[in-house]
């Protein structure tokens, strides 16, 4: 066992962070990501490097250096992350600053001083470490090296580029040129393109049927989508006549319609299995131009159709970025279209209308550090795949 | 076509196949005898063939629970992954195969039963409160990620809940030896402290049990008597398969929502499960009583747990995730 001293002083290292961390926000108030943007993040992370460098070219010399990230560092700095994870995943992250959680800043941990050192003193090790590998290679430990070195990338690239992350948000209606965008506080930013809204398509799931007990306030256990023809939930058999994917009522009666605003209907017939009375009528789940229409089957039972959710949405914009440059591209949830250092996302819609949304929104976000970090993560999923090749040894 | 309503059958035919092959692995030849007895090796190659009757029974549960997962596949007309309950199907299932497998390698009686009953304990939970009604699936999980990331976090899941199982096992066998020798087998440092030789060591564990020998006799132990090396070996490989996890849903969320971490409370305690075992594998070669590492074992399954399905009820959680289901 390693001397019980080891632990100690980095413990008290460690103590002495949070006492930092915590005068730091109490005099400063929560940390300003915005203060790392270019140039001053870059220069940051260039000296931030060859501190990390010269730090370990001394560590011999001066052997309190070592204490960055020897043993016994490395345990404390990994349970002092998880404490601090651990108030991190049980205060709610709503920015809120009265108490003392908010006086410490945990209510928007990121920007809390005492998280940052924390961080910053994990990430000094383990870059440390990476560099200690790199510097003496050992064939048994490839593992090791990779993880070390994967990590360190993920966490200095990430850390030093959340101040030249911007994320904008852009709301386009048919037809509509923007070439501006709005962040998470409500300031404009300029595009370097002009984006414009060609169409907005939505695909839906047949809506699903469910029994909800109006005194319990609550739904009973299963479902039937619509476009199945017979199905039981609890006591209750549903046998499904007509589903209208696209309808519109006229006196209770629901009628094929394609135009803005129509809903889903469905025609069919509810059997009580105990009582055998049968209730028969139409349902649908409504929208802002017809009314919801529900099946009563009892005094406290009532058949209602649930909105549909949906499949797939899809906006087909135009990206012009001034200089002749033109694209028509279809973007969608979790395929984004690349234009240049920026990424446009498919973000919302107008949920109310659902599938006749009137608008798209969509996301432009720029993220300069895009290509470390990733390269990062792939030596991570690498490092991974060792450690789980040569788990059996050290 | 396969539906939920199926479930019943599938489950009752597998839990059957598990719970014999269990009990057989259970009743068959012990370990201890294959390392006293001078005819070693005649004695192994029958404990060999003794492990196919179990194993065969097993994976035929195993194989049976697998169909049912695959056909509801088909029938759902999309992976499924998106439910509480469709993730414990893989739970059990990934929980099976492991058990079967560390019996296969180390020859374990008593894994095979723990994992049973895991296993058992989430197809109860599936058949008593399924959350399986919605065959929908959101536009943010059809992603060629989806598959893969929730596969990888489900074994990772399981072996961590295998290295759980193991550490509990010892910490009960460490509690019920006497407090001398309570603690042993720190993989480094305590090794030559407490082995003085090879030979007289043997010589205990010859009248010992095997778990009481591998108690005594630290440096003459092999890996399967080990049981804190077992652990280090399984979490070594969750972590692996945690950290495969964790970069799959890291790249997912850059392309879905343009960022690769962004706290969510999800990903929140994801990540200190993820440190948490980490802290265990660093800490391992400087505590000394196992009961230690053990304890932060259950901590790591329990912080896994909170990741998994604890935040659905988490106040701080409400509302805010992106991950709920």
């Amino acid at each position: 066992m390693e001397p019980l001293g080891g632990i100690k002083r980095s413990l008290i290292d460690s103590t002495v962070l949070i006492i930092i961390g915590t005068v730091l926000q109490l005099c400063l108030g929560s940390f300003d990501p915005s203060i790392l943007r270019f140039p001053i993040g870059q220069i940051i992370v260039v000296l931030y490097i060859y501190l990390l460098i010269c730090i370990h070219i001394f560590q011999k010399r001066w052997t309190f250096l070592q204490r960055l990230s020897d043993k016994n560092a490395s345990i404390v700095s990994m349970a002092s992350m998880l404490v601090i994870l651990l108030f991190f995943g049980l205060v709610r992250q709503d920015g809120r600053t009265d108490g003392l959680v908010g006086l410490l800043g945990f209510s928007k941990m990121t920007h809390s001083w005492i998280f940052i050192l924390l961080f910053l003193n994990f990430m000094t090790g383990v870059s440390l470490n990476a560099i200690e590998d790199i510097h003496h290679p050992k064939s048994h430990k490839l593992g090791t090296i990779l993880f070390h070195l994967a990590l360190s990338i993920v966490l200095v690239s990430s850390a030093f580029s959340s101040g030249d992350m911007l994320r904008l948000k852009v709301t386009l209606k048919p037809g509509e040129a923007q070439s501006a965008g709005v962040d998470a506080n409500g300031i404009a930013h300029n595009l370097p393109f002009e984006l414009s809204l060609r169409q907005f398509q939505m695909e839906v799931y047949p809506p699903a049927l469910r029994i909800a007990d109006i005194q319990e306030n609550k739904y009973l256990e299963g479902s039937v989508a619509a476009d199945e023809t017979t199905a039981s939930i609890d006591r209750w058999n549903i046998s499904i006549r007509t589903y209208l994917e696209n309808a519109g009522s006229s006196s209770g009666i629901f009628i094929p319609l394609d135009h803005f605003g129509s809903v889903p209907a469905v025609d069919l017939t509810v059997k009580d299995m105990e009582s055998g009375s049968a209730t028969s009528g139409w349902v649908s789940c409504g929208s802002s131009v017809f009314s919801e229409k529900f099946l009563q089957l009892d005094d406290r039972h009532v058949l209602v159709m649930s909105t549909p959710e949906p499949k797939s949405f899809m906006s087909e914009v135009r990206v012009d970025d001034g200089e002749g440059n033109i694209q028509i591209k279809g973007i969608r949830v979790n395929h984004p279209l690349k234009v240049g250092s920026w990424r446009i996302y498919q973000a919302g819609y107008d949920v109310k209308n659902g599938r006749w949304s009137t608008y798209s929104v969509l996301e432009c976000v720029r993220d300069p550090f895009y290509a470390f970090v990733r390269l990062g993560l792939v030596l991570l999923l690498a490092a991974s795949v060792v450690l789980i090749a040569l788990g059996k040894k050290k | 076509m396969i539906t939920w309503n199926s479930f019943l059958v599938f489950a009752i035919c597998s839990v059957c196949l598990w719970l014999a092959g269990s009990v057989i692995s259970a009743l068959k030849v012990s370990d201890s005898s294959i390392s006293t007895n001078p005819n070693a090796k005649s004695i192994a190659s029958l404990k060999t063939g003794s492990k196919i009757l179990p194993s065969v029974l097993y994976s035929a549960g195993s194989a049976i629970f697998l169909a049912f997962i695959v056909l509801l596949w088909i029938s759902l007309e999309r992976p499924p992954m998106r439910t509480m309950g469709e993730t414990r199907l893989w739970y059990s299932f990934f929980i099976s195969i492991i058990g079967l497998a560390m019996y296969l390698r180390w020859g374990f009686r008593w894994v095979m039963p723990f994992s049973t009953v895991m296993a058992i304990v989430f197809v109860c939970i599936n058949l008593f409160k399924p959350e399986i009604h919605s065959k929908a699936l959101m536009p943010a999980l059809q992603s060629i990620w989806f598959v893969p990331h929730v596969i990888v976090y489900m074994f990772a899941y399981s072996v961590m809940g295998v290295a759980l199982l193991v550490a509990i096992f010892h910490c009960y066998k460490l509690t019920k030896s006497t407090p001398d020798t309570a603690s042993y087998s720190a993989p480094t440092a305590s090794k030559a402290t407490t082995a003085p030789t090879t030979k007289s060591t043997a010589s205990q564990a010859t009248n010992s049990t095997p778990d009481t020998a591998s108690n005594s006799a630290p440096t003459t132990t092999s890996l399967k008597d080990d049981k804190m090396k077992i652990c280090d070996i399984l979490v070594r490989i969750g972590l692996g398969f945690l950290t495969l996890g964790i970069v799959m849903g890291a790249l997912w969320a850059k392309e879905a929502w343009g960022d690769y971490w962004a706290w969510d409370p999800k990903e929140t305690w994801a990540a200190a499960t993820w440190i948490s075992y980490m802290l265990y594998l660093h800490s391992r070669p400087h505590i000394k009583d196992d009961r230690y590492s053990c304890a932060l074992l259950i901590l790591s399954f329990i912080l896994l747990q909170m990741c998994w399905w604890g935040i659905n009820f988490l106040p701080s959680a409400q509302g805010i995730s992106v991950h709920t289901y």
